[in-house]
């Protein structure tokens, strides 16, 4: 059941350096960062505050603090960067035609952008709504 | 470009690769819906603090309902655990060897943090409404 260790080496073939070789490393390295990111916003929010007791104050206060602003901020520029990638390899394996593939890859760059965007101005911006 | 070759889904389906094969089928169906929540939710959250629309709270009442905390709680730790496999794995493949008992720890921690979370969600959903 096991495979030799010395078979696992030998099939490893050096894979040609490129876009598509750095989006895959990047989805390893990004992967292992969001771990802390996303499941301690997850821990803080929905398992020890809870998401009924979070409301706008809630959020003005936590984003008084800068600390908590550059981690959700990290939090948001690694999860689209990582989602939006995934999202890009996910469809390129079920899309056949190049043209199709290029048009794709335009529209969830957009997408990318308006997320990370939007996510971005609301955390430098703050809460505005009475 | 590609494979020039046609798999039918159910054909697909039919396929024996048992758990490694369903944890990959997983990770994907998970890592869609999670940018397609994730993007929602940052949606929801930007125009909630901006300018209080209506449908953006009414996004949120949706996420905070306890279903949709369990089920978001589900999608969150699997793709986590298993992008942490992979992306150890890969990194270091002389691990490969120890593939499938990789699989099994990756369960074996599933398990319980998973009913945990699972049992502290629903706590606050009987105390705090909804």
């Amino acid at each position: 059941m096991a495979t030799n260790t010395n078979q696992v080496q030998l099939n490893q073939a050096a894979a040609p350096e490129g876009f598509e070789s750095w989006a895959w490393k990047w989805m390893r390295y990004s992967g292992l960062l969001l771990i802390p990111l996303a499941w301690g916003h997850v821990l803080i929010q929905d398992i020890l505050v809870g998401v009924h007791a979070i409301d706008l104050d809630y959020v003005a206060l936590r984003w008084a603090s800068l600390g908590w602003r550059v981690y959700d901020f990290l939090l948001l520029a690694f999860a689209f960067a990582h989602g939006v990638n995934g999202l890009r390899q996910v469809l390129n394996d079920y899309i056949r035609s190049d043209t199709t593939r290029k048009r794709v890859t335009w529209l969830l760059f957009i997408l990318w952008l308006v997320l990370s965007l939007i996510g971005a101005a609301a955390i430098v911006g703050g809460v505005r709504a009475p | 470009m590609g494979l020039n070759r046609r798999v039918r889904f159910f054909a697909g389906l039919r396929y024996r690769g048992g758990g490694p094969m369903w944890a990959w089928m997983l990770h994907r169906v998970t890592g869609v819906a999670l940018i397609l929540f994730v993007g929602t939710h940052v949606f929801a959250s930007f125009f909630m603090q901006q300018t209080g629309n209506d449908f953006a709270t009414t996004i949120n009442i949706i996420y905070e309902s306890w279903i949709f905390q369990v089920i978001v709680a589900f999608i969150v730790i699997f793709h986590g655990l298993n992008g942490m496999r992979i992306a150890i794995l890969d990194i270091w493949p002389r691990f490969q060897m120890f593939q499938r008992e990789a699989l099994w720890l990756q369960w074996f921690i599933f398990i319980p943090v998973y009913g945990l979370t699972v049992v502290i969600l629903i706590q606050h959903g009987l105390t705090g409404g909804y």
